[in-house]
């Protein structure tokens, strides 16, 4: 497996016909007429857009997938529908060693190769610890695995850890964008330009102009954007790996320093060298990443950062029973008190919606009675004037918590319940003030 | 009261006795069996046993030895015959001796293979294997797709989803398509005409792609009595198929009757309400307790009906639950819900439309009442079917309309009892529909140079899509190149899939009672309407045409709606003539003698106009509204041939419109044979001055949507089917018209058959040396 040498005869018809001449630093492989491979070897200090690949890749690996050689992976192909009838013509795989970005670029020149090729990016496949794709999941995995079944060559690309962005950046970025597609990312989180680029719609057209013509100057931009494609999904993972990963809600990226949060949900972050970039993030997104990955603390700040800013009120109610959760199971009672009095005075949420939780927090948290009946009132009444008669199973639960706490109540008048006596705590459970740590602690220990 | 009595009664009373023009005892049939065949696996016979089957009937045995022979085989018995067990005894027997092996059910419809399903399933149950069944169509859920692909022993989908959803990805079907080792094709009188010709292929395409699997499946097929189930099966198929037809089941004597509701107005020639009519005898067969079905030939008819029969059993002091309707646009629940009560008997009564003519199973009920002559012999025979009990007398009636059809019918009862049933046509080779199909072979695999798709490898269609840029020529093979999913630009049926759904809006929570197909929206559930479910009315408050939503109100009216929907048609091109043109050049293609022809698009446009009001049980007319919705148009491709000038010169108007109707008709006796498509592919205008070619004209549409070649080839052979025709007619015994030629006389008029005779004697004269190539 040499750089081709122009003289080699097999493909060459006109010079337009035949793999075009190796640029810088690029080698072309011709492993059969129909199937080549281009290696391009890239400074990995290189910054896409406003971003250092290197360091980039050294953040992602804290986001997985495990394993030291991961492979970055895009397809190009003849259709975007899928099916037995879609061909994978070029598939680009990039990898990080050392200093450098490899990227290989597998092509399937004519079809009659297909197997030749599919055994080529087997080879290459098996040695890598894991694999990153943007939609690989639905899209470029299946398709592939479609084809090694079609072309009866083993069982196709089965890698041991995959990792699928696309599911990352929904996550991150459809609320502040728009859209998630590696397009609509690349363009505004990693501030890459591409000059002239090919669209991705057009690229099936070129690839059968190919076909029918034998002409390859139209497939250049085909393997530029395959390219460019690579090199963003490097850059996302970093950045998404960064986002992610670290735990209070500031980016340390490029080793350039930390910038708090920027403006309303965004993330200031500080690119290798250049100044300073505002990242939109959708903090809810990025809380349920983080919680996710099991860091509860790294959540809770981005719950709250999307609290401040939140003005739906069925996204805000969601963030705010997602951070209930997190403050309930981490027994931080106080802050789940104060997160569902400040809802109730900012009046986005339902009245009742908040009344009723205070009633659910006084009830088994704070252990006051008399309060939580006093708040499971004024839910039924807030839910009467929000006009939610209609709504039966909401007032049927509501009403149910009412008789619940209030037999409780009357009980207590009549026989106080044992372990109360005995701790002589409930005054502290019954203060109108905001709980105290000590009440607190008597009150989970009762 | 007994069925008994209540034939003899009608025989006996001398006004009802007047209306019957047709008295026709079928003997009872005994049962044959033959024992459980040696090798029929041991736990499939003990579940037999346990759900009460010591034997099989012979048709029975006959197809599990066809069967285990490896041959493929079409059974074909009538309804109630056991033929399930065909189909399932070969399945599940090879199943439990091997169970990697898969088997594939086509159904025609949802309902049916749901039907199936509970079947099958009740046999497994018995057999205690761990065998899973899973139906796979538009309702399944994502999630239990990729288990039913993974898992499932039989797949139970039909043709569409066979075409869109599991070829194009058959390589998540690995499983199925490795050990597919029959494919079970249920009902494939279905597939005829166009619709049969699409299935042929997407059959063509299954077995191509079970060929590169390295499988080869039988398949077992079954039929409703049909005049060539055999040769049908075997075009559908492409291979020689077996014919089980030697029916074992048993059957008691039945009695058919045809009845002709009496003049009501001499001097018009008014018969007596049809409605009416089946009414008061179904109405009586009811109050007997006779378990009785009605076919209604509408869906409006069918309501109407339900009505009264609910009406007469609530005024009787029953339980008005005890009557039911059937008919597409039920939800499936409620389907589900009818049949079930037919079956265990606490439904005494359904009105349906021809959804119940099917092989849904609904036990055996005693009597069945025809509202109208369904349209052909074999519809007729499989809904007098329905009424048949084991060694217990039944009786079917046949009540005529005043349609002349209708009225040929019962006034010529021979036809009925002596022709044999209609013959199914396909013609998988039709070269576009053989087109639209081959994109899709290609999407699926790629097709060597010398690998047939059709009768021959396709090198000029597939040079032509090169062409086009949709395949690839790598030297070896041809490969699907374009970027769009070929399956979903190819519909295997005519008609759209869309529906109307409708909202009753009555309670504070809406919810949905329906649907109605897209093309029946306008005339069923426009505003002002008066929308039947499940014999209740409801009047239609708001038709949302764009959301396809109809919101309608519970009522109780007096009325109910009819209505009227005007049809155009245009010419919008000429592809061809042989008139104007001058010269010998006209007689090229094919002209018929003294008719002229062309060929081309048309689009025929359905406006609703207005809607009658009329009263329930009298139908008299109390009122009528506006409608106010945009017109449809089906762009399609038609052939018309109209008279030259001297032809029928000086005849009255009425005369003309006779004849054309009648030349109209024996065309298009002859097209299903000479173009292999069914009846009702084609439809039919008739213009005594035709905007258009200026004369009397007949046009023959093809109802498929853009056409798929009929048109045009009807032209191309119109010499042929003109010579086939005027055969038809000169050998046709009947004096002045009938169904089987030129149609009947009340539509064709006292002339009609002669005129028809002498245009078509006219257009296939040998023309004069030298002017038709074709002399």
């Amino acid at each position: 497996m040499t750089g081709v040498d122009l003289a080699d005869p097999i493909p060459a018809r006109t010079a337009d016909r035949a793999p075009r001449p190796p640029a810088q630093g690029e080698t072309v492989e011709v492993v059969a007429p129909g199937y080549e491979v281009r290696t391009r070897h890239l400074p990995a200090a290189q910054c896409h857009g406003d971003w250092p690949l290197d360091a980039a890749v050294r953040v992602a690996r804290t986001l997985g997938p495990p394993g030291e050689r991961l492979l970055w992976l895009d397809t190009e192909t003849t259709g975007l529908a899928g099916g037995t009838g879609t061909y994978v013509f070029l598939v680009g795989l990039a990898r990080l060693d050392g200093e450098v970005v490899t990227v290989r670029q597998h092509f399937l020149a004519g079809l009659r190769d297909e197997r030749a090729m599919l055994e080529g990016l087997a080879a290459e496949l098996r040695d890598a610890d894991g694999l990153v794709t943007f939609n690989g999941t639905r899209f470029d995995l299946p398709l592939l695995a479609t084809r090694y079944l079609l072309a009866r060559v083993g069982r196709g690309p089965t890698p041991s850890a995959h990792l699928d962005l696309m599911a990352v950046a929904r996550r991150l970025w459809y609320r502040p964008l728009g859209g998630f597609s590696l397009a609509t990312v690349e363009r505004a989180v990693l501030g890459v330009r591409r000059q002239g680029d090919l669209p991705g719609w057009a690229i099936p057209a070129r690839y059968v102009e190919y076909l029918r013509t034998g002409h390859r100057a139209g497939l250049e931009p085909v393997f530029t954007h395959n390219l460019q494609d690579l090199l963003s999904l490097m850059a996302l993972h970093g950045l998404a790996g960064a986002l992610v990963t670290d735990g209070t809600g500031t980016i340390r990226f490029g080793g350039a320093g930390i910038v708090r949060a920027g403006g309303a949900g965004t993330v200031r972050a500080a690119t290798g060298g250049s100044a300073a970039v505002a990242v939109p993030v959708d903090f809810w997104g990025l809380g349920r990443l983080r919680e996710g990955r099991g860091d509860a603390a790294g959540a809770v700040a981005c719950y709250r950062e999307a609290l401040r800013v939140e003005q739906d009120p069925a996204l805000r109610r969601r963030t705010a029973c997602a951070l209930a959760r997190l403050y309930r199971r981490a027994g931080a009672l106080e802050a789940l008190h104060a997160l569902w009095q400040r809802e109730a005075t900012l009046g986005i949420l339902p009245r009742w919606l908040c009344l009723e939780r205070l009633a659910v927090f006084w009830e088994w948290s704070g252990r006051d009675l008399r309060r939580a009946l006093r708040c499971a009132e004024g839910a039924i009444a807030a839910a009467g004037e929000a006009d939610a008669h209609g709504d039966a199973p909401l007032l049927e639960r509501l009403h149910r918590r009412r008789e619940r706490l209030a037999r409780k109540v009357s009980g207590i008048g009549r026989q106080p319940p044992l372990e109360w006596r005995a701790q002589e705590a409930p005054r502290a459970c019954a203060s109108s003030g905001p709980v105290s740590s000590g009440a607190r602690s008597a009150c989970r220990s009762s | 009261m007994t069925l008994e009595q209540f034939l003899d009664r009608l025989r006996h009373d001398a006004r009802l006795a007047s209306h019957i023009t047709a008295w026709h005892e079928l003997p009872a049939r005994p049962a044959r069996y033959a024992p459980f065949p040696e090798d029929l696996h041991p736990r499939l016979v003990a579940a037999l046993r346990r759900r009460g089957i010591t034997a099989l009937y012979t048709h029975q045995a006959a197809a599990y030895r066809a069967a285990a022979e490896g041959r493929h085989l079409v059974v074909v018995t009538p309804t109630a015959s056991g033929k399930t067990l065909c189909y399932t005894l070969p399945v599940l027997d090879r199943i439990l001796k091997a169970p990697e092996t898969r088997a594939l059910y086509l159904f025609p419809t949802k309902a049916l293979g749901a039907d199936q399903v509970d079947e099958l399933q009740a046999l497994i149950a018995a057999t205690g294997a761990a065998i899973t069944t899973f139906t796979y169509d538009g309702d399944t859920p994502a999630p239990a797709r990729r288990a039913i692909r993974a898992a499932g022993h039989v797949v139970v989908t039909n043709p569409d989803m066979l075409h869109t959803a599991i070829l194009p990805h058959h390589t998540k079907w690995l499983r199925l398509f490795e050990s597919l080792r029959y494919v079970v094709v249920d009902e494939v009188h279905h597939y005829r005409g166009v619709f049969g010709s699409h299935v042929a292929n997407v059959l063509r395409r299954l077995w191509r792609v079970c060929r590169f699997y390295g499988s080869a499946p039988q398949v077992i097929a079954t039929s409703a009595t049909i005049g060539n189930p055999q040769e049908h099966a075997e075009r559908l198929v492409g291979a020689p198929v077996t014919l089980i037809d030697d029916n074992g089941a048993p059957a008691g004597p039945r009695v058919v009757v045809l009845l002709n509701p009496p003049v009501v107005n001499r001097a018009l020639g008014i018969r007596r309400d049809t409605l009416l009519e089946v009414r008061d005898l179904a109405g009586e067969l009811v109050a007997g307790g006779v378990p009785t079905i009605v076919f209604a030939r509408s869906r409006l008819a069918a309501e109407l009906l339900t009505t009264y029969l609910r009406d007469l059993a609530a005024r009787s002091g029953e339980d008005a639950e005890r009557v039911r309707g059937y008919r597409a646009g039920y939800l499936p629940s409620e389907r589900r819900a009818i049949e079930r009560g037919l079956r265990e008997g606490t439904v005494r009564a359904v009105a349906s439309t021809n959804a119940l003519e099917l092989g849904i199973d609904i036990g055996q009920l005693a009597a069945a009442v025809l509202a109208g002559y369904p349209g052909t012999i074999a519809s007729t025979w499989q809904q007098i079917g329905r009424a048949g009990r084991t060694g217990e007398l039944a009786a079917a009636f046949l009540v005529a309309t005043s349609d002349p059809l209708d009225q040929y019918l019962v006034t010529h009862p021979a036809y009925l009892f002596g022709r044999s049933p209609e013959a199914a046509w396909i013609h998988p080779d039709n070269p576009l529909v053989l087109a639209s199909h081959l994109r899709c072979a290609l999407f699926e695999l790629p097709l060597a140079h010398d690998e047939p798709f059709g009768p021959e490898p396709p090198l000029r269609l597939l040079q032509h899509l090169a062409a086009q840029g949709i395949v690839h020529d790598d030297g070896t093979r041809w490969h699907y190149v374009a970027e769009t999913f070929p399956a979903e630009e190819v519909s295997l049926r005519s008609a759209s899939t869309e529906n109307v759904v409708v909202i009753d809006t009555t309670d504070p929570q809406p919810r949905v009672i329906g649907e109605v197909d897209l093309a029946s929206a306008p005339g069923l559930v426009h505003e002002g309407a008066i929308y039947l479910h499940l014999g209740r009315q409801h009047h239609v408050d708001r038709l949302d045409w764009e959301a396809r939503k109809a919101y309608v109100r519970r009522v109780d009216v007096d009325y109910y709606t009819q209505a009227e929907i005007a049809v155009r048609l245009a010419v919008l091109t000429e592809a061809a003539t042989t008139g104007r043109a001058p010269g010998p050049a006209p007689h090229a293609a094919g002209s018929a003698g003294a008719l002229q022809a062309a060929h081309g698009e048309v689009a025929l446009t359905f406006r609703p106009t207005v809607y009658k009001k009329l009263k329930l049980f009298t139908h008299e007319n109390v009122g009528w509204g506006k409608i106010a919705l945009p017109e449809t148009t089906l762009h399609t491709t038609a052939a018309w041939v109209w008279l030259p000038p001297a032809a029928l010169r000086g005849r009255s108007a009425d005369r003309l419109q006779g004849a054309l109707a009648a030349l109209g008709h024996a065309l298009l006796a002859v097209a299903p044979l000479a173009l292999m498509c069914d009846p009702h592919d084609l439809g039919r205008v008739v213009e005594v001055r035709s905007p258009h070619t200026g004369a009397p004209t007949v046009y023959l549409y093809e109802r498929a949507p853009g056409g798929v070649g009929l048109a045009e080839r009807l032209f191309r052979f119109l010499d042929r089917l003109a010579a086939a025709a005027a055969d038809l007619v000169a050998q046709c015994p009947c004096t002045a018209g009938c169904p089987s030629c030129v149609g009947p006389p009340l539509e064709v008029g006292e002339h009609g058959k002669a005129d028809a005779r002498l245009l078509l004697q006219e257009a296939t004269r040998p023309l004069p040396v030298g002017t038709s190539p074709r002399a």
